[in-house]
């Protein structure tokens, strides 16, 4: 008992020594600073990882809007946007360390604006559907009040609407596990600021375009995301329809019907 | 020692000794570290904050930007669609014109046998079914290109120009919007309403299409001075019908095919309004045909995001030294970004080889067709604004 007793007073006394001072300090100061320096590393990583996500979706989605244009058809992503994409996101996972994967999701869309609408509905008018299917008189009216406009134009309004710029897109998103040491609500609090007003609602950052399936939707899924430490960065593109497939328009037709007699196949050819 | 309860000592005795004493040293040393780190930690926040906002803005002038040039190219792969009909139906009537012309000749020959006594009167006949034949094809191929290309594609090519551009305008500032930038126009009253000093300061956007010369002054070359001589839709001027004794002239002028041989298509080249510019110049006794292809239309469109008010929310630790601010969580900072997109076309050329030999009509890409937008870097428009500063006036006052 006398040589604990000597411990203890060996304890406190060093305790009310100037070394014990400096040592507390630095016990209470270490974490502190050690916090404060992974938290920033931390949250710039974070926003460095976004935006290195950020670029490639948007390199993505540009690639995927080409190929919507090349195919025509609006499966996306393709296989190919996924291997180009895959290729440049890399990058990414360099910055998650290799212990996050990159996943790729797309659908595409056909965006309505003025122009669609109007031609839409003269490709309707043309085709005899103006007034709707139901009506067997008004679609006879259709009919023949497509006939005379296809007849006086050549049949050139319908192949001019047939090519017209359709306003298509496609989306890409992109989600990616970005490991941190910070909880999941801090996590969160950094990624998904509340955004008001502006027709965007609460949408992620690092979009390229609002996302159009409405806000709480996709807060539902960035909280869900973030939550498990993944970020996502969606991105609409828009595509270009560059190579139509025309119909033919009857200066076409009168050209391939003269081709085809032996005594005008010179007159065209 | 003791270090209290000594009046012998007096209060400042007091404070002295305990500030001379190492006891309680420690928690000072906590109160400034903490306060320390405390501020970093703000820093900290409000550059992630900063950091995002940016990112925000950034987006709002990137899709703005590319948005305008999409349609642009969306609109320039209609022109070129036009082109492509313009060529089917100037083409028919110059194989129409052609056929006229050969018939001519041989009614002018029919016409002067018919002064052959006896069978005269049969060689007048024929020459009437020969002028008859020559002016119907003749004017059937100036109908059609008239009546096609004149007045119905040239104004629908007008439309899509026009049109497209239009939309790119609503198009980059509809996306602006989306993406938290307030378009001009969202200066409205109900901002006011949120806004006690009656005056919101959003993100606004500013569009600046350059050069709008060339975007909206299409050229659709008419007859001029300057004619492209080598234009695959070029023939020569017909003057036999003109010059013909043919009393089937008149029908001939009615119909307007005169006019239509000069019709020539819309080009994409920059230059002038005759079209595509073709210099030529002699090299060694060598004559050599240059086409001017330098810039496609059109040009990049410039688009700019600010904030004047941007708020940043910041940590409540900032409010410490903004205690009289009635913001006092958050900062307003004026942030601006830039972004430039172009609309990349093909050469929108006038005609499509592979259209006369494949008959799905299918136009190769890159033939013509092909136009696309991407974004570019914002000194490569100031780049080209140095070579043509003149045209900036033209799209601030546009837009």
């Amino acid at each position: 008992m006398k040589g604990e007793s000597d411990i203890l007073k060996a304890i406190k006394r060093r305790l009310c020594g100037e070394r014990a001072t400096v040592m507390l300090e630095f016990a209470f100061v270490a974490p502190l600073v050690l916090i404060v320096a992974i938290y920033s590393a931390d949250t710039m990583r974070i926003l460095r990882t976004e935006q290195q996500l950020e670029i490639a979706t948007r390199l993505a989605a540009d690639v995927e809007a080409h190929m919507a244009n090349y195919y025509g058809n609006g499966k996306t992503p393709s296989s190919a946007t996924k291997n180009v994409a895959k290729r440049y996101l890399v990058d990414v996972a360099h910055v998650v360390e290799n212990v996050g994967d990159v996943y790729i999701k797309g659908d595409s869309y056909v965006l309505k604006n003025l122009l669609s609408v109007a031609v839409d509905w003269i490709n309707r008018f043309m085709k005899g559907q103006a007034f709707g299917d139901d009506n067997l008189f008004l679609k006879l009216i259709g009919k023949i009040l497509g006939g005379i406009m296809n007849f006086v134009t050549f049949r050139t309004v319908n192949y001019i609407t047939d090519v017209v710029p359709h306003d298509r897109a496609v989306k890409i998103s992109t989600a990616v596990y970005i490991p941190t040491i910070l909880p999941s609500a801090a996590y969160a609090a950094i990624s998904l600021p509340k955004r008001g007003g502006g027709g965007g609602g609460r949408i992620g950052v690092g979009q390229f375009a609002p996302d159009l399936e409405g806000g709480k939707a996709a807060t539902a899924w960035n909280l869900k995301l973030n939550a498990k430490k993944r970020h996502r960065v969606y991105c609409y593109m828009p595509v270009i329809d560059s190579v139509p497939v025309a119909p033919e328009t009857y200066v076409r037709k009168f050209k391939s019907w003269c081709a085809k007699h032996p005594l005008l196949k010179g007159l065209v050819n | 020692m003791e270090m209290t309860g000594n009046k012998e000592w007096g209060t400042g005795n007091v404070l002295l000794g305990r500030l001379a004493s190492e006891r309680g040293s420690v928690g000072v040393v906590m109160a400034l570290v903490i306060f320390v780190v405390m501020g970093m930690m703000t820093m900290t926040w409000n550059t992630a904050q900063l950091s995002k906002a940016k990112m925000r803005l950034q987006n709002a002038a990137d899709s703005a930007a590319l948005a305008h040039a999409v349609w642009q190219a969306r609109g320039m792969n209609a022109v070129q669609n036009i082109n492509d009909e313009m060529y089917e139906a100037l083409s028919l009537s110059v194989k129409l014109r052609n056929f006229a012309r050969i018939m001519e000749p041989i009614a002018l020959g029919f016409d002067a046998a018919s002064n052959i006594p006896f069978v005269g009167i049969i060689f007048k006949g024929l020459a009437i079914a020969m002028h008859t034949i020559a002016v119907l094809a003749g004017g059937t191929g100036g109908w059609l290109a008239t009546r096609i290309c004149k007045y119905f594609l040239k104004w629908i090519a007008m439309f899509y120009v026009y049109g497209s551009s239009i939309l790119g305008v609503v198009n980059a500032q509809k996306l602006a919007s989306q993406n938290e930038a307030d378009p001009l126009a969202a200066c409205s009253p109900s901002s006011s309403v949120t806004d006690p000093d009656g005056w919101h300061l959003g993100i606004y956007s500013i569009g600046v299409s350059w050069p709008v010369k060339d975007t909206f002054l299409l050229p659709l070359a008419e007859s001029g001075k300057d004619e492209v001589k080598k234009a695959p839709w070029k023939s020569d001027k017909i003057s036999i019908f003109e010059n013909s004794i043919s009393p089937w002239k008149q029908i001939y002028k009615f119909t307007g095919a005169g006019d239509a041989w000069d019709i020539k298509p819309y080009v994409s080249k920059r230059g002038d309004k005759e079209g595509i510019k073709v210099e030529t110049k002699k090299q060694g006794g060598k004559e050599t045909t240059k086409v001017d292809d330098q810039g496609v239309l059109p040009g990049p469109t410039f688009w700019i995001a600010f904030k004047l008010g941007q708020n940043i929310e910041t940590l409540p630790l900032d409010g410490f030294f903004n205690s009289g601010d009635k913001d006092r969580w958050t900062h307003k900072l004026p942030m601006f970004a830039i972004a430039a997109g172009q609309c990349i076309t093909g050469d929108v050329v006038p005609h499509s080889k592979k259209s006369e030999e494949d008959k799905t009509n299918q136009r190769p890409a890159g033939f013509g067709a092909g136009a696309t937008a991407k974004l570019v870097p914002v000194s490569q428009v100031f780049y080209d604004i140095a070579k043509g500063a003149g045209y900036v006036v033209d799209a601030i006052v546009y837009h």
